[in-house]
């Protein structure tokens, strides 16, 4: 009989984020104690932004999701991890910038 | 030196970390027997302490240690910085304070207390004379 060998399944925690609003931004802020940077991963797929863990050392990944408001501008997100507190600044596009489609 | 115990119920934020978090020694461990607090370890050799204190700062924290105690006081407090308004908060502002008696003597200069990532991390390494010793025995001559 064989054993496969499967990859134990991490348990996914919910971290607690707040969300703040300025006249140029939203800004993130969740809790990540003991999370380097190395294993933190931030993505952004089709206005979907996925916060995530990947650690190879613990038995639990932190994972959460959330859709982008249409004014984030998903150049400009920027995030920095300080003292076990991420914080995502999504800058809002500003409505004047239309992209201009030169004709050659 | 505080003489009154202050029992605060760990805080739904605390209860997530903890969840998550149990601090991977080497050394076999021992539970100081605390009420529901896991915070506290012990081996032969020394007690540590380990607890997720995110975005504490350094002057947040206050730490007293003696022979046969430790006392942690920490306070964070939220606050919305300028120009942003809060559109959602599930994160909590926390206090901490807890007084804790420890059985064997430790060395108090040798006390070490760390915040990294979040995290303090205590270490309170044991009094010479509360370790065990190894008695050799002389050969018979």
């Amino acid at each position: 009989m064989q054993n496969a060998k499967k990859l134990p399944q991490k348990d996914h925690v919910t971290p607690l984020v707040d969300v703040l609003e300025s006249g140029e931004s939203f800004r993130l802020v969740a809790d990540l104690p003991g999370v380097p940077d190395e294993a933190l991963d931030i993505s952004v797929d089709k206005r979907v932004l996925t916060l995530s863990t990947v650690r190879e050392d613990s038995e639990w990944e932190y994972h959460r999701t959330f859709k982008l408001p249409e004014d984030v501008d998903l150049d400009g997100i920027a995030a920095s991890l300080h003292a076990g507190t991420l914080t995502i600044e999504l800058p809002k596009g500003t409505q004047s910038r239309v992209r201009k489609v030169a004709l050659t | 030196m505080l003489n009154r115990f202050i029992e605060l119920d760990p805080l739904r934020t605390m209860d997530l970390m903890l969840d998550g978090l149990f601090p991977e020694m080497s050394a076999p461990q021992r539970r100081v027997r605390t009420s529901r607090a896991t915070e506290l370890r012990e081996n032969e050799d020394q007690y540590t302490f380990e607890l997720a204190m995110p975005g504490l700062k350094e002057d947040e924290l206050d730490l007293e240690v003696g022979e046969n105690f430790l006392e942690v006081k920490a306070a964070r407090s939220l606050d919305v910085p300028e120009g942003f308004e809060l559109r959602r908060r599930e994160r909590s502002g926390f206090e901490f304070q807890r007084r804790y008696q420890l059985p064997d003597r430790v060395d108090v200069e040798a006390v070490e207390a760390k915040l990294e990532r979040g995290i303090l991390k205590i270490t309170l390494p044991k009094h010479a004379s509360e370790k065990p010793r190894k008695i050799a025995v002389k050969p018979a001559s």
